[in-house]
């Protein structure tokens, strides 16, 4: 599994190594948005309000080092560059916080085929992303 | 037949449970639903829900009042309702689930400026019902406006070598200088924790909510307690020492205010069918602000016990319903449904509440800092005082109020003043129709006698005895 994080600084949950973003192997237009109380983590001058929904486009490169970008990868780019203080209410890790869904193209993201790991899902170009939370006041 | 039935529940390996022919959109305890299958399912269990709710009372004719936050489950439920309600009177055979129903709002701007309640009031506005809002400070504005007296803690402590915590409190007569909202803001910051600010804030929006339904007229309050919602406060109310009252403030139909009937008709549905309820009915909710909105999970026993089930959720979904289910079987014990409202959260009063705060509180630190809290009468105005100015006007309530109040009583800044309907409470125990024997009963009816002067009588057209929850 190909990763852009640095394993040993995820597990005492210190910021992750995130070399830049290498888009040599092409690029993808993401639509990521964020519901459930998520939006007020994430640094306002990069969302826009698109009919009610608090959403931003990230361009993401297709090929992390030589292996499709996931989700996993995704996370931790948000959690590195949108998210604009307590990191930890969005993430642990490279994993969502417990009680944080996860919404791809309007399906549930644990829907996954021969018991792969949902963080594996690779991104597709103009993927719309919703990370919602469901606890108690955001 | 016998076939047929089951081959129905026979499962196609990667598709839909329920039509067998669709790929699923989302799954929900290791069961797949598509998309439209999922709404369905979400629709016939509300319904079915309801209808375990009537069961024992099939020909209740009355109006309901949905208590809506504006949050993600009870928006979900007032859309569930008023579909409900509206393909009831599609079919002329059947009678409507309620007479009416009214949507009941708490404005908590007073606490939360940031509060989203335009969107709260647009969200609500879309199902074309009646929305009546009050707002969080109106807990001290009782029987229209009139009001007789406040209740001032003026000392809680365990003296040096006493056998158990005082608690004492005197009558005082609200300044008219000072706005509700002054007194509510007060009361918020003399609590000594964000877990006590919780517990009161959900002790006045009860309260505020009951008096909206008897106001409205609606024999039933909804409240939107999801699965989570109850697993969380099953966890949080026990170890806010609430194990006495946990079976009525959890259950999915309770009668303890009497002439209200208090459901939860979403404890049937996780938080994450919620959001995929919402989702995909395009159903909007808001974010409702709490006291540790963007906090972690330290924040407050409530934040810790989310956590916790969120946590325990995340590798093994069976948490929520299996803790529901537990629940389910717990009921209130008889002396729970026979003993006094306490006085501030109006949850059943344990009279053995001292006896286990003796056994359980370690009390050399309170005793040490006891000195200090057990002198501040001298730091009131005097013309705040209703009684006469001698230490005898104070009330001893230590055995009118319960084991979790007594426990948030006891971190709270000397000088708290609570809402009047504390003095109601007061008022009404002696005649509440519950048993109050031996000791126990005489020392309520002295109490009760001392306060005698500032309470509303009926002949004023103060709120009947059912009103004091």
């Amino acid at each position: 599994m190909a990763s852009i994080i640095n394993t040993e600084n995820t597990a005492n949950n210190a910021k992750p190594l995130l070399p830049k973003l290498d888009f040599s192997d092409g690029s993808q237009e993401l639509i990521v948005e964020f519901g459930g109380g998520l939006e007020a983590l994430i640094k306002q001058e990069m969302l826009k309000n698109v009919k009610g929904a608090k959403q931003t486009n990230v361009k993401f490169p297709k090929q992390i080092n030589k292996h499709p970008a996931t989700i996993r990868d995704l996370i931790i780019h948000l959690r590195n560059f949108y998210v604009k203080e307590k990191p930890e209410l969005f993430c642990t890790g490279d994993k969502v916080r417990p009680g944080i869904l996860v919404i791809i193209n309007e399906e549930d993201w644990e829907i996954v085929e021969d018991n792969s790991d949902k963080y594996d899902y690779e991104l597709k170009n103009k993927d719309h992303i919703l990370f919602i939370s469901t606890l108690h006041g955001g | 037949m016998g076939e047929t039935l089951r081959r129905g529940r026979e499962r196609v390996p990667g598709m839909c449970i329920k039509c067998k022919v669709t790929k699923p959109s989302v799954t929900i305890r290791q069961s797949l639903y598509c998309k439209e299958c999922f709404i369905k399912t979400s629709i016939v269990k509300f319904r079915t829900g309801q209808s375990r709710l009537r069961k024992d009372t099939p020909h209740l004719q009355t109006k309901a009042l949905v208590a809506f936050s504006g949050g993600a489950t009870s928006s979900a439920m007032l859309k569930l309702v008023v579909d409900h309600q509206n393909s009831v009177r599609k079919d002329v055979d059947s009678t409507p689930a309620y007479t009416g129903i009214v949507i009941g709002h708490i404005d908590e701007t007073c606490l939360f400026p940031e509060a989203p309640e335009e969107e709260i009031r647009a969200i609500s506005g879309e199902s074309g019902l009646l929305y009546k809002t009050v707002g969080v400070e109106e807990v001290f504005t009782l029987a229209g406006g009139r009001r007789t007296a406040l209740i001032e803690i003026v000392q809680a402590s365990i003296a040096p070598g006493a056998e158990r915590d005082q608690f004492c409190a005197r009558l005082v007569r609200p300044a008219s200088s000072a706005s509700h909202k002054e007194y509510l803001k007060a009361l918020f910051s003399s609590l000594g924790s964000t877990t006590d600010r919780e517990a009161m804030l959900d002790v006045i929006k009860r309260f505020l909510i009951l008096q909206l339904a008897r106001e409205t007229g609606c024999g039933v309050v909804l409240m939107g307690d999801s699965g989570t919602r109850i697993a969380t406060k099953t966890v949080a109310l026990t170890s806010r020492g609430r194990g006495f009252s946990l079976p009525i403030e959890v259950a999915a139909k309770s009668q303890w205010f009497g002439d209200v009937s208090v459901w939860r008709p979403m404890r049937d549905f996780v938080a994450k069918e919620i959001v995929f309820f919402n989702y995909w009915t395009g159903q909007r909710s808001a974010v409702v602000p709490t006291f540790t909105t963007g906090e972690a999970r330290l924040g407050s026993i409530d934040r810790l016990a989310e956590a916790f089930i969120a946590e325990l959720d995340q590798d093994f979904s069976s948490t929520v319903p299996t803790v529901c289910r537990t629940m389910q079987k717990l009921e209130p014990h008889d002396e729970a449904l026979s003993a006094l409202p306490c006085l501030i959260c109006g949850m059943p009063a344990d009279d053995n509440a001292q006896a286990w705060r003796n056994r359980l509180t370690i009390s050399s630190n309170d005793a040490e800092d006891g000195s200090i809290r057990s002198s501040p009468s001298a730091t009131l105005p005097e013309s705040s005082l209703l009684a006469s100015d001698n230490t005898s006007s104070l009330l001893e309530i230590a055995r009118a109020v319960c084991y979790a109040c007594q426990s948030l009583l006891h971190h709270a800044s000397p000088g708290m003043v609570l809402p009047e309907f504390c003095v109601e409470r007061l008022g009404a125990q002696d005649v509440s129709g519950r048993s109050a024997q031996g000791t126990t009963g005489a020392q309520r009816e002295t109490l009760r006698k001392q306060i005698d002067e500032f309470l509303l009588k009926d002949e004023d057209g103060a709120c009947d005895n059912s009103a004091v929850y």
